[in-house]
């Protein structure tokens, strides 16, 4: 019975696999399709019925507007957003903690997606745990904020609003998962000068208050993936909209319910009733040993993981 | 035959490392090769697509360099010329963009010269400039029509896709042997469903799942697609059809939940009795003051 | 005990114009209190990154001095008010004290989870958009009515009293403040009237008073109590905070009294009476907190999830968190009914000293309670810099919390200038008052 659940299991990972193959010349396309988003004046050759060769813009995207303060507290309409982490292909290339600190201007010590080294038991072999904000249908944080500044979306997303924040870090301790972090330190960039802030962006960095990860909702709306999916070279990460059951990779696309079902998908600390919206896939059947996750990484990367249990016992021998 | 194996293993292995130090030396005379001329090589791909409303759009990509140090180039001409034979006719000249891509449109109903097959030959070309050499490729380009039905027979949601072609006396005929991808419009990307043949009559069925979400009114966008085909290119043809589960987009409330601008009603009401009784008394006692006052 | 006129006079000796060292004292605290008030403009100007506080301790002794000082507090209202409404006559002369401790800490206390806030620019948002499921509103509505009953009720007690300093021939005090003390006076003359508007002000006054410190402090206590966090997801938390600030509160007073005794020659209305009760009310607390702490901790002892092993495992490990915690369970519970509860050491000075020893372990406790379970989150902190795995204060915060007990100093060294520590007027008027307010009558036969 077990080995036919495993076989099953390999199959549908190659099918998602395949899937993704053949999803790639669709993917290059939407891509195509989106740079017309950062450069909307540009224009393309086009051959008409009858002949004549003429130049037109590219089709402006209605996506580029930024959202208004109205939006971002309400959410993007009818959707709902879902995350799923695939602990078997993540290697810890910490390539998503990167793109997202530089999209949001954050320094080396912050991080909005971190990576632990975890162990379900001192037994079983250890893995890379990715932990983004797991945007809580039922938020404590959220809950416990005395001014509202950090809310939930109709789409799911948890926000914070670092214009209302009074930095009193109560949804800091009222985080179960220790997503949020506080800007202890004044910063200013040369580059934020003519940035208008948007809780969407969490741009201009606030001192004083509580930044996490927010799901990007400024690339949701222009309907881009967050930054970490994409910069995910292993495509550990998946995002969507549940409503609409389905969740992409950036390579590959699935249905969210048969991933979950069939790969016995998990949420982190389930117990608490904070009921995430960030999904886990068990390590098993991973793609990498886990010591790939080891290399090449920084010495105070590396020194990071000296004192989980796995390195202990280790060390003892 | 244990020791003949290990041998037959030895040899393989000598056989593969000779062939990576080969390709190893190889490489390194080639880099060295180009150094020399100090020009980059540049590699030139196109790629044709139809779209749902007919127009097509040939689009090339221009990179130089190899590997990892591969690089597009933009603001790079392209002269975009059709095959004739003997002959070739000039279509246009593109300028990449920056991410060293140009495309060129073609609205529907526009007919290229073409062979006897149906097929027309589009070149592409890049002249190369000081630093770069020149590139150039060529692509089969060949129009073909998508239609997609729907149909319920005994509650089975059936999906039927009918691919037809030009022959060369100008009438459409059924494309056998297609394979066409069927998937869902998501909101990033297509969720494949499943993927069809087309038989003698250029058409395939599908039995569409049930368990598909729609919108409010369970409306999907379908799309059909051909990927890659040898000159009909990437094709995409869409439809909409109610056959989604229909989402309530309703927010649900959660029994007890606290996070939003609404506190609950009990709490409200305890906060104020509280209030009211406590300063109800505070101002009491005020008032017995002010009479004490006012006895004196 | 003396004619009350004499008494007066005797006490208002002390609000004559002070000595030397008086003022001396007094440029000392202010010193110390102003230099707190530089280490807040330093923290206001560079951020709160000059404090200790860092991602996962995101609450240090700022946290732990708002709870103990707004614990003082509450146990002050609860004595004085509980004295004042079931009119114990012995205690009487301790009122005032208990009033000051109520009114000085709850000035000096509440600040103090204002010097967390990262934004203090932005305070007004908490009424302007103020969410009433925020145990943070809770606490701010909670502690601002607390603040305003309390000054009152110390107002409404110093009424009769500064009735009689107006009335005092040859007070030698400059002429503003006799004018002061006929304005807040309010033309009291002592008529029979006049006694009852202000006992049944008083008496409101207390009755009101008890359930909103009761309640504020419950409602602080969930600050922590509604949080995941493994140490802090307590149900006992209401009450046991109680118990704890009633339980500091009385060890402060009794340290106050043995102050003043000392300090102003008060043997007199100071006994060794006063200390024998309130000592015996401290081993009684002792015992309650012993069983509040013994029961808190069992229930995590025993069932031993993997998160609360780690916390209590910290708390015996003599290099994390044991010292601290051996120092709280031996200065909180075993010594005091040792050197209290056994008759054998039992004197006013070994009472004071195991009071101070009280007071200061139940700061500890409080630290206990905010940083160690900050350090234990349930996903495991794995960061190599020092200060974000194990908090440790900084100067800001040390100076801030020495000024901040400065200021308490100062106040009561103040306040006794302005009017006499014994209420004076509730010795005198002892029979008036003895009849207690509260008639709770059943129906029938
Ligand atoms: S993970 Fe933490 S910060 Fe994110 S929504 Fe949940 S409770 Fe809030
Ligand atoms: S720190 Fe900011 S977001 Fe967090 S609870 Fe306080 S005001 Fe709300």
């Amino acid at each position: 019975m077990a080995s036919r659940k495993k076989s099953n299991k390999k199959k549908s990972r190659r099918n998602f696999i395949q899937s993704g193959l053949k999803c790639g010349a669709g993917a290059l396309f939407f891509s195509t399709a989106a740079t017309s988003c950062k450069n909307p004046k540009e224009k393309v050759k086009a051959l008409t019925q009858d002949g004549q060769l003429v130049e037109i813009d590219k089709p402006e995207a209605e996506c580029c507007k930024p959202a208004t303060p109205e939006e971002a507290r309400n959410g993007i309409p009818n959707r709902k957003f879902v995350m799923v982490i695939d602990l078997s292909r993540c290697r810890n290339a910490r390539k998503c903690i990167e793109k997202c600190q530089e999209a949001h201007h954050l320094l080396p010590g912050q991080e909005f997606m971190r990576v632990y080294l975890m162990q379900r038991t001192d037994k079983s072999a250890p893995y890379w745990f990715p932990k983004p904000c797991y945007h809580c249908n039922n938020p404590l944080c959220a809950s416990v904020c005395p001014v509202g500044a950090t809310y939930k979306r109709s789409d799911g997303i948890v926000l914070v609003d670092n214009e209302r924040c009074i930095g009193c870090k109560f949804c800091m301790t009222g985080c179960p998962y220790n997503a949020r972090i506080f800007i202890w330190e004044k910063l200013e960039r040369e580059d934020e000068e003519d940035i208008e802030y948007s809780p969407e962006t969490s741009i201009p960095v606030k001192e004083g208050t509580v930044a996490k990860c927010d799901f990007c909702p400024d690339m949701i709306r222009k309907k881009e993936l967050p930054h970490c999916v994409t910069a995910c070279p292993m495509g550990v990460i998946y995002f969507g909209d549940i409503n609409e059951d389905s969740v992409t990779n950036g390579t590959e696309t699935v249905s969210f319910s048969e991933l979950i079902k069939e790969n016995d998908g998990y949420r982190y600390l389930e117990v608490l009733g904070t009921d995430p919206s960030v999904y886990y896939l068990p390590a098993n059947d991973r793609l990498f040993p886990f010591e790939r996750g080891l290399d090449g990484l920084d010495d105070e990367v590396i020194e990071r993981y000296k004192d989980t249990p796995y390195f202990k016992n280790k060390r003892n021998g | 035959m244990i020791i003949k194996l290990m041998k037959m293993k030895n040899q393989i292995y000598k056989s593969v490392y000779s062939l990576i130090v080969g390709f190893l030396i190889l490489s390194l005379f080639g880099t060295s090769l180009s150094m020399a001329q100090s020009k980059e090589r540049t590699r030139l791909r196109s790629y044709f697509y139809i779209h749902d409303n007919g127009d097509r759009e040939i689009s090339v990509l221009l990179t130089a360099g190899r590997g990892r140090n591969m690089q597009n180039v933009s603001n790079a001409p392209i002269s975009m010329e059709v095959d004739m034979g003997d002959s070739t006719l000039f279509l246009t000249e593109l300028i990449t963009d920056a991410e060293g891509s140009a495309n060129l449109l073609v609205e529907a109903g526009y007919t290229f010269p073409a062979d006897e097959e149906g097929i027309t030959t589009v070149l592409a070309s890049y002249n190369g400039n000081d630093t770069l050499r020149s590139a150039s490729t060529d692509i089969e380009i060949k129009d073909v029509f998508l239609e997609i039905s729907f149909d319920i027979e005994d509650s089975v949601k059936i999906l039927t896709v009918q691919a037809k072609e030009f022959n060369n006396e100008g009438e459409l005929i059924p494309v056998e042997e297609l394979d066409i991808n069927i998937g869902v419009q998501r909101l990033y990307s297509i969720l494949p469903i499943d993927e069809i043949e087309t038989d003698e009559n250029g058409i395939g069925i599908l039995e569409f799942p049930d368990d598909i979400p729609g919108d409010s009114i369970g409306l999907i966008k379908i799309l059909a697609r051909i990927d890659e085909h040898d000159y009909f290119g990437t094709v995409t043809k869409t439809s909409s059809v109610n056959w989604g589960i229909p989402v309530s987009y309703e927010l649900k409330r959660l029994p007890r939940q606290l996070f939003t601008d609404e506190a609950p009603l009990w709490m409200i009401i305890g906060v104020f009795i509280a209030l009211v009784g406590a300063w109800y008394h505070f101002f009491l006692s005020v008032y017995k003051l002010v009479k004490l006052k006012n006895e004196g | 005990m003396e004619n009350s006129s004499d008494l007066m006079k005797k006490l208002a000796r002390n609000l004559e114009t002070p000595s030397r060292q008086w003022y001396i004292w007094v440029i000392i605290l202010s010193a110390i209190v102003l230099f707190g008030v530089y280490a807040l403009i330093r923290q206001i100007q560079e951020g709160q990154i000059i404090t200790g506080m860092r991602d996962n301790a995101v609450w240090g002794i700022y946290t732990a001095n708002f709870i103990f000082f707004m614990g003082l507090s509450y146990a002050g209202a609860l004595v004085s008010c509980s004295f004042q409404l079931l009119r114990i006559q012995w205690a009487k002369p301790l009122l005032r004290m208990a009033e000051l401790i109520t009114v000085s800490t709850l000035i000096v206390g509440a600040p103090y989870i204002l010097f967390c806030l990262g934004r203090l620019d932005r305070i007004h948002y908490l009424f302007m958009y103020g969410r009433i499921q925020s145990p943070i509103t809770w606490d701010v509505i909670a502690i601002s009515t607390d603040l305003v009953f309390c000054a009152a009720f110390l107002y409404f007690t110093h009424i009769r009293d500064f009735a009689k300093l107006r009335d005092l021939e040859g007070l030698k005090v400059a002429k503003w403040r006799k004018k002061l003390y006929a304005i807040l006076a309010l033309n009291y003359r002592g008529t029979p009237l006049q006694k009852k508007y202000l006992h049944q002000a008083h008496d409101i006054m207390a009755a009101i008073i008890i359930p909103t410190a009761v309640i504020a402090y419950s409602l602080l206590s969930w600050l922590f109590g509604m949080s995941l966090k493994p140490g802090w997801h307590s149900t006992i938390f209401g009450p046991y905070f109680v118990v704890t600030a009633a339980y500091s509160g009385i060890a402060l007073l009794i340290i106050i009294m043995w102050l003043y005794r000392k300090s102003r020659k008060l043997e007199d209305y100071i006994t060794n009476k006063h200390f024998n009760y309130m000592a015996f009310g401290l081993v009684l607390l002792t015992m309650a907190y012993g069983y509040f702490t013994f029961s808190e901790y069992i229930t995590d002892w025993y069932n031993q999830t993997s998160q609360m092993s780690a916390l209590l495992g910290k708390f015996t490990d003599m290099s994390q968190y044991g010292a601290l915690q051996s120092f709280h369970v031996l200065f909180t519970m075993f010594v005091p009914l040792i050197i209290i509860g056994l008759p054998w050491f039992r004197s006013i000075n070994s009472i004071t000293l195991v009071s101070l020893f009280i007071v200061i372990a139940l700061w500890v406790k409080r630290y206990l309670i905010v940083v160690p379970p900050l350090e234990t989150p349930f996903i495991p902190i794995q960061d190599v810099r020092p200060e974000y795995v194990q908090y440790s204060m900084s100067w800001v915060e040390i100076t801030l919390t020495v000024s901040g007990l400065a200021l308490i100093v100062l106040i009561f060294t103040i306040a006794s200038k302005i009017a006499p520590i014994i209420p004076v007027a509730e010795i005198e008027d002892v029979e008036d008052t003895a009849k207690p307010i509260i008639r709770f009558q059943t129906k029938g036969v």
